[in-house]
This record gives C-alpha cells, sequence and structure tokens, in this order.
C-alpha cells in the first residue's frame, strides 16, 4: 500500500517538474551570432519570421497563425515557414532542438532573434519593435 | 483517408483517462511485479496498449475518447484557440503502443518489474500530454539528429 503510494507519487512529481521545466523554455528567446542565408528569407521585405516546423509538431499551425497575423499588424515585415528536415544547414548553426523555432531574420541575413518553442502574439510584437529600433540606430550610425 | 484537424484539447482529455489507467496498473501490478502472472494488471495493460493501436491507426477523431469529447466534453467547451493536425496525437499514440506493448509482451515472458516500468513510462508521457499539452513523442522527434521525411 505505502509501497503502490510512494511509486505513483513519485511518477507524479517527476512528471510535473518535467513538465514546468518544458513550459518554462516555451517561448525562449536567444541569440546567436550567425547569418541565414538571405535566399532562404522573403525578398523585399526588411525582417522575415523564419519558422521552423515538422510534420510531428502541436504547436506548428498555431504558431503559424500568430506569425502570420503579426505580418499583418507591423509593415515590411514577412513570414515564412521550412520543414526542419529540408534545411539542415540552419538547423545545425543554430542547433534546432525542437519545433516550432522562429527567427527574426533581417534583410541581409543576421539573425536579431530565435525563438524556441510556441510564444503569445504580444511577444512577437515586442521583439519585432526592439529589432525594429535597433534596425534603425544602426541606419542612423550610417548616415553621418 | 484524409484527417482533418482537431481541437488540441481531445487529446489532452484522452490522455487524461490514459493516465488514470496506467496509475491503476502501476497500483495493481506493484504487489506482484516480482513474479509476473497473469492478473488483471495485465489485462488492464493489454486494454491500454489496444486502445493505444486504435488510436494509432484510426487516429485520435475515431477513437473511443475522441467519441466520448465530441459527444460528452465539447459541447461544454468553448471554441479552441487553435486547431491540430491529427498527425502529432496519432504519432504520441504509436509510441505509447510501442512501450505499452514492450511491458505485456516481457510480462509475458515473465520478466520482473517490466509491466510496471514499462506503465510507468507510458504514464509521464500520458500525464505531460494531459497537463501540459506536450507532446513527448513529437518533441523526441524534432530532436533526433537525423530525420526523415514523415
Amino acid at each position: 500500500m505505502s509501497e503502490q503510494l510512494l511509486v505513483i507519487a513519485s511518477l507524479l512529481v517527476v512528471a510535473t517538474l518535467g513538465g514546468l521545466w518544458w513550459k518554462r523554455n516555451q517561448g525562449r528567446v536567444s541569440h546567436t551570432e550567425a547569418d541565414i542565408s538571405p535566399s532562404l528569407l522573403v525578398a523585399g521585405h526588411w525582417l522575415t519570421l523564419v519558422q521552423v516546423s515538422s510534420p510531428l509538431c502541436s504547436y506548428c499551425g498555431a504558431m503559424r497563425g500568430i506569425l502570420q497575423a503579426a505580418t499583418t499588424r507591423h509593415e515590411g515585415v514577412a513570414h515564412i515557414e521550412y520543414d526542419i528536415s529540408d534545411i539542415p544547414d540552419v538547423v545545425d548553426k543554430f542547433h534546432v532542438r525542437q519545433t516550432p523555432t522562429t527567427f527574426l531574420v533581417e534583410a541581409d541575413g543576421r539573425v536579431a532573434h530565435q525563438i524556441g518553442g510556441a510564444t503569445n502574439p504580444r511577444a512577437i510584437d515586442e521583439l519585432i519593435d526592439l529589432t525594429r529600433v535597433d534596425v534603425e540606430q544602426r541606419a542612423d550610425e550610417y548616415e553621418i | 483517408m484524409k484527417y482533418k484537424p482537431i481541437d488540441p484539447r481531445g487529446p489532452r482529455f484522452g490522455g487524461t483517462i490514459t493516465s488514470v489507467a496506467l496509475l491503476v496498473v502501476i497500483w495493481l501490478a506493484l504487489p506482484g511485479a516480482a513474479s509476473p502472472a497473469i492478473d488483471a494488471a495485465w489485462w488492464t495493460l493489454v486494454a491500454v496498449t489496444a486502445l493505444f493501436a486504435w488510436g494509432a491507426i484510426f487516429g485520435p477523431a475515431r477513437h473511443p475518447y475522441g467519441w466520448l469529447f465530441r459527444f460528452a466534453v465539447r459541447p461544454f467547451l468553448g471554441a479552441p484557440e487553435f486547431l491540430e493536425e491529427q498527425a502529432p496525437p496519432r504519432f504520441a499514440q504509436a509510441v505509447g503502443l510501442f512501450v505499452s506493448l514492450i511491458g505485456v509482451v516481457l510480462h509475458l515472458l515473465a520478466v520482473p518489474y517490466a509491466l510496471v516500468v514499462a506503465a510507468a513510462a507510458a504514464f509521464i508521457a500520458a500525464f505531460l500530454n494531459a497537463a501540459f499539452g506536450l507532446c513527448l513523442g513529437c518533441e523526441i522527434y524534432a530532436a533526433l539528429p537525423k530525420r526523415r521525411r514523415a
């Protein structure tokens, strides 16, 4: 009796801790000093939201909707989706180990932000605004 | 067969039932785990395994838990925030089938604690799905170093 309760309680604790850890890492933003080939981007936009998806992915469809909606709110921002098997170079370079993974990529291929897992529309808006400010500041520096 | 998108809360509802069933297996199996016999614990895991097989073959929408969700739970819920393809939960059912089948077979071969270990592994996956909406099998697929086109 006590053995059974102990085993079941341990399983519940382990699974709950694992789930909380996973949840904490969903939507985690990171940065790697590396580029994505501009040929993978949508031409004529200052920022491309590059989404890496897989056929077995619970939240890739939800993320697609969130990112596409963001492109309608922000001018000059495009969304493009790749299967994780189709872009092995990017996957290796940025250590993509989960889907969806989203990159905010500037027109020259510079990766501004990398988002692991799904996230909410507000977080996307904030990252796009941050990137826009950053790009504008850099443009100012060159003007002088 | 074309699979339409589903309400993601459907598989989570099913995962809840599966989690409870697997806890029942563990509860029943533990006292006699050292000396495997054809007992209620084994039969319960056989039933869970059969339901995993059903989900893996026909998809979560054509599963008893899917029907139960559709007719008994869904009417009381609001519209889902987003829809999910059936492939991920179907794959998860296949992973569950694989794990629980190992337990069923090893138990028949009189391997001590095989039933408990398999049920515990399947429980963790089912619980993560039910409580957090995490598809463990799908995460493993994305993390594989070499993937093939599904």
